[in-house]
């Protein structure tokens, strides 16, 4: 494989007693859109300053193309950034403000000002350079944010939530207009956001990053599919989560027990490691992979009664309650054959679609009694 | 039936407009009540002295320092005599280093002041607002004290050798410019210090970002986005420094006689009012001329207000 473009090896950074980036190991390819992803405070815009150079790791290397620059400063790194609220010269206009990158450095006049047309168009502003940059659209500001950036011609353009102030249309535009933008330059692109739709949208790869450490690296199908650790499983996407334990490993298959009771699971559904029987996991299962039948399905079963059915255009959500008080999320394109808010039904799933994470942690002690407790209750029907 | 709803409709917006008259005529009373108190205190205060100013400087000097309201210009046409030119000239150098001195010190401080903690930018404001809170008259003595011949600095230099006789520091231009940064000072800071602390550090992270070195992020973002504050403070300084007299009076030891001075002398001395109302005048224009290039190049009077 070529060289990545950029490296993080063992970074760590601590703002006093804080320690927000830790033993951060990340390689970003050439060309790539890589997506930092991540509730607010878990470390991602930081690591995205120190690629850019505002801060400096407590300890590691960042490393551009196999060239140690942590102790670079920003002005002397080949990366330029989209930020957050713009960032733009108010006391320049928009040409100003996208050649500033190019008239700092000494380029003749001429040829900035053929580049700035070249990227007035790129961006498709033509005609707006003599604006001020107050009389601009948020969706312009952030075109004008775009050039300006890209108008040194980077290796690596970072984006730090650069969408956030758009309203949602303009927000699912600029999306697709980004990710053409990224394939049509061949820049790699490092995007930092906490929405987990524009990131499944735009990205080749995600990181997701919880409290400082990243979960999971892997491309969006990868990580909707076998999320690795319980967090990722959470935040990306909708899903049931079910704590439990491993009770039997037999060749291909295991039991779980859970709270919501006992059932198989396929080993090839395994992420995140290898477990032992009695080890603590979890199980995720998608909400749209949720079987609701209201005749009775070959397979393990559950019994649970439809609690509520909320339409939302493109889905129709529900939620169940099993015997047990479990609440369960269910998702369904059609309404065909759909049991009514309370009639008691068959809650089944293909077990192929349960995946099975591994804890870090061993399970808490009300968690244990309630698989217990679910265990004798209910044994799973098995034909 | 249309007649009806004619008569209707005229009815209600008579009824609208007396209704909308009542509203008026109340908020107007408030109004009065409101601004009342100020305005006639402008009016009796600052309007008609200042009236008052301006005819007197029409009105020609009697005996003993006596006004005899006859009309004139000739306090006017006093004023192009050359000697009164090297008073307006010498007000303005003194006025130019002082704006300078004090926009040149002021403005460090303004940025330390920005990257400071709400809590110690509120304790450095405070001390900066400290002398102002002591009468100029002690301050200004204190400076006596310390420029004199025998004073602090100079016996100490000659104590520990550095010189051989003493320096006068004392009534010259020096001392006047030395004073006038200390008065002014507080004021220039204040100015640049909010506009400084108002600019988002994204945009000098963001010249960094683009390739800019630290100076030319300075000159090329910095500065022009700070420059209402700069102008404010050399307006609160450059102004105030022409008319005020206290410091080349105390410090000047009439070697640097400034206008301030000369429109005091004036008042008192020469006992000569209307000229003295027509410097004030004269002074008042400029003033306010300097304000309108002020507000023209894009600086705003809040800013003066801050």
């Amino acid at each position: 494989m070529a060289l990545p473009i950029v490296q993080m090896v063992n970074v760590e950074k601590w703002y006093g007693n804080n320690h927000v980036v830790k033993n951060c190991n990340l390689s970003i390819e050439a060309g790539e859109f890589l997506t930092l992803l991540g509730p607010s405070g878990c470390g991602k815009t930081t690591t995205l300053r120190m690629i850019s150079g505002f801060e400096l790791p407590s300890s590691g290397v960042v490393k551009f193309m196999n060239e140690n620059v942590e102790k670079k400063e920003p002005y002397e790194r080949d990366v330029n950034t989209v930020f957050q609220n713009y960032a733009l010269f108010p006391n320049m206009n928009v040409a100003q403000n996208i050649g500033y990158g190019l008239k700092v450095k000494k380029v003749p006049k001429e040829e900035i000002a053929r580049r700035v047309d070249d990227m007035l168009k790129l961006v498709q502003l033509e005609g707006f350079e003599k604006r001020r940059i107050n009389q601009m659209s948020g969706g312009q500001k952030q075109r004008v944010a775009i050039a300006r950036a890209l108008i040194n011609q980077p290796k690596v353009l970072l984006l730090d939530e650069p969408l956030g102030a758009l309203d949602m249309k303009l927000r699912k535009q600029m999306q697709i207009e980004l990710k053409r933008l990224q394939r049509k330059l061949g820049i790699t692109f490092v995007y930092v956001t906490h929405d987990q739709e524009e990131a499944l949208t735009m990205s080749d790869r995600i990181a997701v990053m919880s409290e400082g450490v990243i979960d999971q690296i892997g491309t969006p199908k990868e990580i909707y599919l076998h999320p690795k650790t319980r967090f990722v499983a959470g935040f990306i996407g909708e899903s049931n989560l079910y704590d439990g334990i491993v009770r039997e490993i037999e060749g291909d298959e295991m039991v779980i027990g859970t709270e919501v009771g006992v059932f198989p699971a396929l080993k090839k559904q395994l992420t995140g490691g290898t477990v032992k029987v009695n080890d603590p996991v979890t199980v995720c299962i998608r909400p749209e992979k949720m079987k609701a039948g209201i005749t009775e399905p070959e397979g393990f079963y559950f019994h649970a009664v439809m609690k509520e059915k909320i339409f939302v255009g493109n889905l129709t959500k529900m939620i169940a309650v099993m015997n047990n008080g479990n609440e369960i999320r269910i998702n369904r394109i059609d309404e065909k054959d759909l049991p009514e808010p309370g009639q008691e039904f068959f809650l089944s799933w293909d077990t192929e679609d349960a995946v099975v994470i591994p804890s870090r942690s061993p399970i808490a002690l009300d968690t244990a009694d309630s698989i217990e407790a679910a265990a004798a209750a209910e044994q799973p029907e098995e034909t | 039936m249309p007649e009806k709803t004619k008569t209707d409709n005229l009815e209600k917006s008579t009824k609208r407009r007396r209704h909308k008259r009542e509203q008026s005529v109340r908020a107007t009373i408030s109004n009065v009540i409101m601004c009342g108190p100020i305005t006639v205190w402008s009016v009796l205060f600052i309007l008609v002295p200042v009236g008052f100013l301006v005819f007197m400087s029409f009105m020609t000097k009697g005996p003993l320092g006596r006004i005899v309201y006859k009309f004139t210009l000739d306090n006017y046409k006093e004023m192009t005599k050359p000697v009164y030119f090297s008073v307006v000239s010498e007000s303005l150098v003194i006025a130019f280093w002082t704006t300078l001195i004090t926009v040149l010190m002021g403005y460090p401080m303004g940025v330390a002041m920005a990257k400071m903690k709400k809590k110690t930018s509120g304790l450095v404001t405070i001390a900066l607002m400290l002398p102002l809170w002591v009468s100029g008259l002690v301050i200004l003595y204190s400076f006596v004290i310390m420029l004199n011949t025998s004073g602090t600095i100079n016996s100490f230099l000659l104590r520990i050798g550095l010189l051989s006789k003493p320096l006068q520091l004392l009534y010259n231009r020096f001392a006047v410019i030395i004073g006038m940064v200390y008065m002014f000072l507080p004021f220039a800071v204040l100015p640049m210090y909010s506009s400084i602390e108002k600019l988002d550090p994204a945009l000098i992270e963001a010249s960094k970002d683009l390739g800019a070195k630290p100076v030319t992020t300075f000159f090329r973002v910095q500065l022009p986005l700070t420059s209402p504050g700069i102008f404010a403070a050399v307006i609160l300084t450059f102004i105030p420094c022409i008319g005020y007299y206290m410091v080349s009076d105390m410090l000047g030891g009439g070697q640097s006689m400034l206008v301030g001075n000369l429109i005091f002398r004036q008042f008192t001395i020469s006992r000569n009012w209307p000229f003295g109302a027509a410097l004030s005048v004269v002074l008042a224009v400029i003033i306010l001329v300097m304000v309108k290039i002020y507000t023209k190049l894009g600086g705003s009077l809040d800013d003066l207000a801050a």
